[in-house]
């Protein structure tokens, strides 16, 4: 198991790293910050309840930490999170900035969710069979975005071939400077901070890739851009929120890539962490 | 009477050379505010097209100032990646209160400087960018205003005090 264990604790207030690296140095999923309540830490064994309270200053700090002082340069707040040195991704709540009718910033922020990023090279072995475009789908903590990496990466193996990742909240190959915290393998072209519409047409047209993998299909648009990269001879790897297939059948927004056939495998991941794979099988 | 002489002129010299320092420190603060207002523009500008994050932004800038600005952009970048400050105002004011050789204008100015950064969006940054280079080109209008007259003034003050000084003590 790879983290920048070091980098997640800068995240945090000076008073919190203490206990956060006693705690949870093995088995901290994240860390929890809520403006007037005591700091929670959700351990892989349950949640623990520090007795200090978070201050407004506290919450400030690790906004101002993850975005290294440059809270404006962080574009993501206007989708509510900030990706820290390592990729460890902080959630952001307060009230919303609109303008225009869209949300542009997030201000009196009032809680925090500090998730570790962690790499588990080899979890995706079993997947080697897997043949054709893969969708992998889980509820949110389930690992999706960490086995997403490792298949990528057995897939540049495996595959020999070009393969181009949109990594849009750069999680998936999060970057220390200029360099990748967990080094993408040889074949790899890693292009972040870009939605994924505009990645996949920029990909498409620019690195000839044989396979585009994405992270977290949200939105239609995401739903569209990957449609745009279906059938030019493209194979996709992607990951979406949903517990199992009856929701991920069920969820309006995910309909028009199941209807075209756009994914030959799926693969479903557990609360557990572990995971098993299907043939995608279209009944509409 | 030698002596006197001595005494007469080492008084002359001093306040001569304390209305040429006074002198000196009026045209380095002109100086400093210029570079100021090089380093306002070129954020403003590196914050419209690039968003550069702030650390960097800082080491950048303190290659445009003087001396001064050099020293202080230079210690606000250590003071965050230190990463022990809630905000880039802390950080400001902590590069603040160890530099040297600073008018208490400019400080002031500084100080509102590392106010406004830290802003959650780029508009409202730039905004309050602009507010500072305003007041930065207020002071220094008020400075370069009868610059030369002033300069002259101090020296010529010194001078004149110098001689007053003698006079009195010889």
């Amino acid at each position: 198991m790879n983290c920048a264990w070091q980098q997640y604790l800068a995240l945090l207030p000076t008073w919190l790293r203490e206990p956060v690296d006693k705690l949870g140095k093995e088995d901290l999923e994240e860390v929890r910050l809520r403006l007037g309540l005591p700091a929670e830490l959700v351990l892989h064994t349950g949640a623990v309840r520090l007795k200090r309270k978070i201050s407004k200053e506290d919450l400030s700090f690790s906004i101002n930490v993850a975005s290294s002082y440059s809270p404006w340069a962080a574009t993501s707040l206007e989708k509510g999170y900030v990706t820290a040195k390592g990729g460890h991704r902080i959630g952001v709540c307060g009230t919303a900035v609109i303008k225009n009718g869209e949300m542009r910033g997030i201000r009196n922020i009032s809680s925090l969710c500090i998730r570790v990023s962690r790499n588990f090279p080899g979890i995706s072995q079993a997947a080697e069979q897997i043949q054709g475009s893969v969708l992998i789908i889980g509820s949110p903590g389930t690992g999706k975005t960490t086995l997403l990496r490792d298949l990528i990466m057995q897939q540049a193996i495996k595959f020999n071939g070009n393969i181009s990742v949109v990594d849009e909240r750069e999680e998936i190959f999060p970057k220390n400077g200029d360099f990748f915290c967990f080094p993408p393998a040889a074949g790899v072209d890693v292009l972040s901070g870009c939605t994924k519409i505009s990645g996949i047409t920029t990909l498409l047209r620019v690195m000839s890739p044989q396979m585009i993998a994405v992270d977290e299909i949200t939105s239609p648009d995401d739903c569209d851009a990957l449609l745009q990269a279906g059938w030019c001879g493209v194979k996709l790897l992607a990951t979406a929120h949903a517990a199992n297939r009856d929701e991920l059948f069920t969820r309006p927004i995910y309909k028009p890539i199941l209807e075209t056939k756009l994914f030959d495998s799926l693969i479903i991941m557990h609360s557990d962490k572990t995971w098993h794979s299907e043939r995608m099988n279209i009944c509409y | 009477m030698l002596l006197k002489l001595m005494g007469a002129i080492m008084v002359v010299a001093s306040c001569s050379g304390f209305g040429i320092l006074m002198a000196f420190t009026y045209k380095r603060e002109v100086r400093s505010l210029d570079a100021l207002l090089r380093i306002l523009e070129w954020m403003i500008n590196d914050l419209r097209f690039k968003m550069t994050p702030l650390p960097e932004l800082c080491r950048i800038s303190a290659g445009f100032g003087d001396s001064t600005l050099r020293s202080f952009f230079l210690k606000m970048e250590r003071e965050m990646n230190k990463h022990t400050s809630p905000d880039a105002a802390s950080c400001a004011s902590a590069a603040l209160s160890s530099t040297v050789n600073i008018s208490p204008e400019l400080q002031e100015i500084l100080k509102q400087l590392g106010c406004s950064l830290g802003q959650f969006d780029a508009e409202g940054q730039i905004q309050c960018l602009e507010s500072v280079r305003l007041v930065t080109e207020d002071r220094k209008s008020v400075l370069c205003k009868n610059m030369s007259n002033r300069l002259r003034s101090y020296q010529t003050l010194g001078l004149c005090a110098g001689a007053a000084l003698a006079i009195l003590l010889v």
